[in-house]
């Protein structure tokens, strides 16, 4: 049905659909709609979509995303930086920061798969054990795995847990369990025997 | 617990068909490859989501056909639910409860069913894979979390394999194999534990079928360790006594994967020795027992399924079958030819002729005939 489309607008559909989460049709509808766009709306998405490539890159420091060598997080001193999360994607870090979360971060760039050829030379961990090792004012006295709780993300906690252990700081992993508004009849069977584990005192104030 | 109502469109051979039933035995009877095994096989894949054959999607639907549907009411407690599955070509299968999309994961009501079919003797005298396969399929059936292990256990596994092909380094392998002790100590617990609520009842059946005093007994054989005493602590010595052995053959030698389970009569191992009278009745037992466990377990009637079985079975042990599982839930049963000869005061009974794909009572079948 495409092939009577012009061949600019064939092209523009083909790049729309090998984006993530759009198929042809939504392809489709994204670039009728920039057709009717005035020239400075479609110049404008021109300009960011050409700059993420020039512009946005990984934080020397952290490997979050960045304009400048390090990235705003890193940059900000009102943070603490003694603590340090551990995170396997860039995305990841919004989500901590939804928490409140404080601290400074690591993005490991994805999680060990033997499977999809990923091995721990390929993630940023040589660098991580660099920041934890270096000392003076600015020491992480503890570090927190944040990974997934699938089996690749457990592993990569293990594996980076292990090389961590001998540096001599705090080694916490985040907590599995219930979610909040959840409902013990609906929770898996699996979930609540690591919520049980990681049961904890209750605070009475 | 029964079946209250079936409707099925383009299932296999079987023509679209609405069919009523009451809470007692239900009697398909047809001659050979009319769609009887496929009605049956239609009950079991909606009620507990899996084929009994284990087959490809695109063979539940009808030739010819884009997609094929089997929907059930059930009747559980005084009250009622709808379950459905539509199995699409080249989509994913959809389950619906009450008309609502579900993921399996998240059955609200399970349909506690069990089905006895000829080729189950494969559990008796295949591969030690097959005997593993009905006991997690038994388990995590009354126990869902025993999936999610056996899931997790098998993508470590493949993970760890592949390190080995490619001779990785030890501090690499050790995380996997730390993860196949953890989550392999859960699986081989509830195997075992699941065992031994299962054998009491498999014993029992195992004598009313095959003899009264057969000295009958099961083993749960570890798979490269010892599985009696500390498991968490045998599977790491297992582990580190084949350390060499498994760098050079680049495979997981230690673990659940490995394990197996002998039934051993008169202290002879059933596969080997077993005769095929033997093994099959050994073979309906393990479905009667896991009846008898959900029974206990879940405190409810179970639907029973058995295919062309009483062809089989000589009259004597077929009394003896039927008075344990009729009136005691719903059954459906196959024949050949004639309707057996059924106990006293279940003369009662609902007769479905099957042919061509055709399923019709048997009433409108005699009309047709005559």
């Amino acid at each position: 049905m495409t092939d009577t489309y012009p061949e600019s607008l064939r092209r523009l559909i083909a790049s729309f659909s090998r984006l993530p989460g759009i198929g042809p049709k939504s392809a489709q509808r994204l670039a009728f709609f920039l057709i009717k766009s005035s020239p400075e709306e479609v110049e404008e998405l021109v300009g960011s979509l050409s700059e993420i490539k020039k512009k946005i890159r990984l934080c020397s420091e952290c490997g979050f995303y960045a304009d400048k060598d390090r990235c705003a997080v890193c940059n900000d001193p009102s943070r603490d930086r003694s603590t340090l999360c551990i995170v396997e994607r860039p995305q990841d870090v919004l989500i901590i920061e939804k928490a409140g979360y404080r601290g400074l971060y690591h993005v490991l760039g994805g999680s060990i798969s033997p499977m999809r050829g990923v091995g721990p030379d390929d993630l940023s961990i040589k660098r991580l054990l660099e920041r934890l090792n270096a000392t003076g004012s600015e020491k992480i006295r503890e570090a927190i795995l944040a990974t997934n709780p699938s089996l690749d993300g457990e592993t990569t906690a293990l594996y980076i847990a292990r090389k961590v252990k001998p540096l001599g700081l705090r080694t916490t992993i985040i907590a599995r369990g219930l979610p909040l508004g959840g409902d013990l009849e609906f929770t898996d069977e699996g979930t609540l025997t690591q919520a049980l584990e990681g049961r904890r005192e209750i605070l009475t104030g | 617990m029964y079946i209250s109502r079936v409707k099925m469109k383009n299932f296999r051979n079987i023509s679209p068909v609405s069919l009523s039933f009451q809470p007692s035995l239900v009697v398909l009877q047809g001659g050979n490859a009319q769609g009887k095994t496929n009605f049956l096989e239609a009950l079991y894949l909606v009620s507990r989501g899996i084929s009994p054959r284990s087959q490809k999607d695109e063979e539940l639907v009808r030739w010819g056909s884009e997609a094929a549907s089997v929907a059930i009411r059930v009747e559980s407690g005084g009250t009622w639910f709808n379950r459905e599955v539509r199995v699409q070509l080249g989509k994913k299968k959809v389950w619906l409860n009450n008309g609502h999309p579900i993921t399996k994961k998240r059955w609200q009501e399970e349909v506690w069913l069990v089905g006895y079919f000829p080729r189950d003797i494969g559990i008796i005298e295949g591969s030690p894979s097959e005997r593993r396969h009905f006991v997690d399929e038994a388990l995590s059936y009354v126990k869902p979390s025993h999936r999610a292990y056996v899931k997790r256990y098998e993508r470590a596994l493949a993970q760890r394999n592949i390190l080995l092909r490619e001779h990785a380094r030890g501090d690499l392998i050790s995380v996997y194999t730390e993860e196949l002790i953890k989550t392999g100590t859960c699986i081989i617990e509830n195997r075992i534990r699941y065992g031994e609520l299962l054998t009491p009842y498999l014993r029992d059946f195992y004598r009313c079928l095959g003899g009264e005093n057969v000295r009958f007994e099961v083993q749960y054989i570890g798979g490269g360790y010892d599985s009696k005493g500390d498991l968490r602590a045998n599977l790491e010595r297992a582990f580190l006594r084949s350390e060499n052995e498994e760098r050079s053959r680049e495979i997981t030698l230690v673990g659940p994967h490995r394990d197996d389970i002998l039934f051993l009569l008169e202290g002879k191992e059933f596969r080997i020795y077993g005769s095929q009278g033997e093994k099959k009745s050994l073979a309906l037992s393990l479905k009667m027992a896991e009846m008898a466990v959900i029974r206990k377990v879940k405190n409810s009637k179970v639907i029973v399924l058995l295919d062309d079985l009483f062809s089989e079975l000589d009259p004597k042990r077929r009394q003896l079958l039927f008075k344990e599982i009729l009136g005691k839930g719903q059954v459906f049963i196959t024949v050949t030819d004639d309707i057996p000869q059924m106990p006293e005061g279940w003369e009662e009974y609902l007769v479905l002729g099957v042919q061509g794909g055709r399923i019709s009572t048997a009433g409108e079948r005699e009309k047709k005939n005559g």
